[in-house]
């Protein structure tokens, strides 16, 4: 085996051996970032079914504000508050028991609409601040992952309109 | 032969599988992630589709509950088991299978059923919710448009002709009115000008209140709304006033002489130790007292006492003319010769008797009958009739002495002293087409009750006008129609009713008396949703 044999078995190996640790990195990058991703969606996809279902079936609004509504649900007290300082939303429900549905939150707001609908337009219910009028509540929000420390996921705006049916 | 072999074939022989095996494994993992991702997406997405198809089911019920009323359920399909009606429709997207109890008011359950066509099962969710009755449109004033109140101080406030504490023989009574007056304008405004309602407005999103608004005590000394007495969240549907009948009406009696029976209740009350039989419509008052008699009654209810005082006679007591027993003493009078023995008995003598009486007191009423005959210009008795039109002026006089239904295409004029009278007992019920005037003497309904008069303004009537000295009790319903209550001059006439309209306004002496009752007897009678809940 020549010397010139040895330099270019020595390259050839180089390439293949950096393609296959770029390969590992690459493919290991995008697994996180696809298993971030799609607990990510989960995350949001539960929350949104599991909101969905509260609002839909509560008894009305107590008290509103754009991070934060406590519903009357069976008659007991249950609230969402969102923090923007820890990016987290928490319920508290009935039994005062919180839970963090949300986590990684940049962005997240409540807006209530009332129930008197309006004819001739398209979103038929009119935007309010009284909570004792409130018939629609709707929460949109942004959340995001990051990897090995920079802002890796992002995903589009979720949002929802939820009629709270009891009213 | 010689074979040749060579290390370096076999290493690339490893290099190749091993990564064809990183890159396949990696392959299939992506693969698997989106499949998992999908089969989540997938399952959500149908998870919440259930949920228009069991609220589907749920308009469905509500739809058959409103057609069949409070008849037998159990018709149009819908099948009768296990203590419920029943029925399953197929969509496109999926099935539904909804109940209705047997309740009166009953509760509806209904499941949405949608095959995820990831995994192949059926994803279920099942709603109940309690139905009511829906509240009746009857509650005060309700336009569509705007409620302008001008002139000398309209009042509107309330009385429950169905209650003695809040009215007087089922009449408004000043003394007893309530609070509970409403207006309601759906996509206007409210103006009470220098008048005010003695109860609740409410609008709608976009609307406003100018005036006074409150109850008792905030009308008797503040200005103003009183806070919480004003909503902006009125909604409020106006079903279309369909004519009552096609076919098969009768004309009214024209230009006939008619006598009138006019009965007079004449009330005396009454005294009896007896309970009368039967028991007098007004019922009947039972008094307890004590009564003392010198003779011992014969009938007598509860204890009896006997009233008794020491007494001394020379001559011994007859029986049953003392209590207890007769002491016998021998005096000797006088002295010497003189002398004598005198016996005295001495004993309670038997005063009187003490005891309980029980009187009845009760109203027995006497009527006195009366006739007068009169000629009418039309008359109409129980039963279905039509006219083109009403247009009457002079003396005219319209009677109704039955309940009648009539149906008029046309408009109502009243004008001079034209008058419609609506006999105690009878009722009409107005189907108008077109615009109603009521001026003149206007109608004089001869019932407590509000719903003895109704007008039902179809689509096409536009223009509800009562002047002159035309105060009514009635209840009016014309969703097209703009209700215009001038006159009074400088008399104050009462309004007894409700009306629902699609704008109203009062320029005149005028008070508005809602009557709560008809809130309670009138109304579309249409089921509601009152509770949701997903189990």
């Amino acid at each position: 085996m020549t010397l010139m044999e040895v330099l270019i078995a020595t390259l050839i190996g180089a390439f293949v051996l950096g393609g296959m640790l770029s390969l590992g990195i690459y493919t290991t990058r995008s697994f996180a970032a696809l298993g971030n991703y799609m607990e990510l969606d989960k995350n949001s996809r539960n929350t949104l079914d599991r909101m969905t279902q509260i609002i839909r079936e509560g008894d009305g609004l107590l008290d509103w504000s754009n991070h934060h509504i406590t519903l009357s649900y069976h008659t007991k007290p249950l609230s969402f508050t969102y923090s923007p300082t820890n990016k987290t939303l928490v319920m508290t429900d009935t039994n005062g028991v919180a839970t963090t549905l949300l986590d990684g939150c940049d962005f997240l707001d409540f807006q209530i609409f009332q129930r008197t609908s309006m004819a001739g337009v398209y979103d038929q219910y009119p935007i309010t601040n009284d909570e004792t009028v409130a018939k629609i509540v709707q929460i949109s929000w942004i959340c995001s992952r990051t990897l090995v420390g920079s802002l890796m996921n992002t995903e589009s705006v979720q949002s929802a309109k939820i009629v709270i049916r009891k009213q | 032969m010689k074979i040749r072999t060579t290390t370096e074939s076999g290493s690339a022989l490893l290099i190749a599988l091993v990564l064809t095996a990183v890159i396949g494994t990696a392959l299939a993992s992506y693969l698997k992630l989106a499949e998992v991702q999908n089969r989540s997406v997938v399952h959500s997405q149908y998870w919440n589709g259930t949920i228009p198809l069991a609220e589907a089911g749920i308009e469905e019920a509500l739809a058959h509950l409103n057609k069949v009323g409070d008849g037998y359920r159990g018709t149009n399909g819908w099948a009768y088991t296990n203590g419920a009606f029943h029925i399953k429709r197929t969509l496109e997207s999926g099935k539904y299978q909804v109940s209705i109890d047997t309740n009166a008011q009953p509760y509806v359950t209904s499941s949405g059923y949608v095959v995820d066509p990831v995994s192949g099962k059926e994803v279920e969710r099942t709603v109940k919710v309690l139905t009511s009755k829906a509240g009746s449109l009857m509650r005060g004033i309700i336009a569509r448009d705007n409620i302008t109140m001008n002139g000398g101080g309209v009042r509107i406030d309330s009385f429950d002709s169905a209650d003695t504490n809040y009215s007087t023989n089922g009449r408004f009574d000043i003394a007893k009115s309530k609070d509970g007056g409403f207006a309601g304008a759906v996509t206007g405004s409210i103006d009470t000008g220098n008048g005010g309602v003695w109860g609740y407005v409410a609008t709608g999103p976009n609307g406003s209140v100018a005036g006074n608004v409150g109850n008792n005590a905030w009308m008797a000394t503040s200005s103003g709304v009183q806070p919480g007495h004003y909503r902006k969240d009125l909604n409020v549907s106006f079903p279309p006033v369909a004519p009552p009948f096609t076919s098969g009406a009768m004309n009214p009696a024209i230009n006939t002489n008619i006598t009138i029976t006019n009965l007079t209740y004449l009330t005396n009350v009454t005294t009896t130790t007896t309970y009368p039989s039967p028991v007098p419509p007004g019922g009947v008052n039972t008094s307890v007292g004590t009564v003392t008699t010198p003779n011992k009654p014969t009938i007598w209810t509860g204890p009896m006492s006997t009233n008794t005082a020491p007494f001394t006679s020379t001559t011994y007591p007859t029986a049953g003319t003392y209590f207890g027993n007769v002491a016998t003493r021998n005096v000797v009078e006088g002295k010497g010769k003189n002398a004598k023995t005198v016996t005295y008995y001495d004993y309670n003598k038997i005063s009187g008797y003490t005891y309980q009486t029980t009187t009845y007191s009760y109203n027995l009423v006497t009527t006195n009958t009366s006739t007068t005959s009169d000629t009418y210009t039309y008359a109409t008795g129980k039963g279905n009739y039509v006219m083109t039109s009403i247009s009457m002026s002079g003396h005219a006089k319209f009677l109704v002495y039955g309940d009648t239904t009539l149906y008029v295409p046309g408009g109502v004029s009243l004008s001079g002293q034209a008058q419609i009278i609506i006999m105690p007992g009878a009722s009409l019920k107005l189907y108008v087409g077109g615009a109603v005037n009521l001026h003149g003497n206007g109608v004089m309904n001869g019932n407590t009750s509000a719903l003895a008069f109704q007008v039902h303004g179809l689509p096409s009537c536009n223009s509800i006008d009562f002047g002159g000295n035309a105060s009514f009790t009635g209840v009016v319903y014309a969703p097209n129609a703009h209700v215009q209550m001038g006159g009074g001059g400088s008399n104050t006439y009462d309004t007894v009713g409700a009306i629902t309209c699609k704008s109203v306004g009062m320029n005149g002496h005028f008070n508005f008396h809602y009557d709560e009752m008809l809130g309670r007897q009138t109304g579309p009678d249409l089921f509601k949703v009152a509770s949701w809940n997903e189990i």
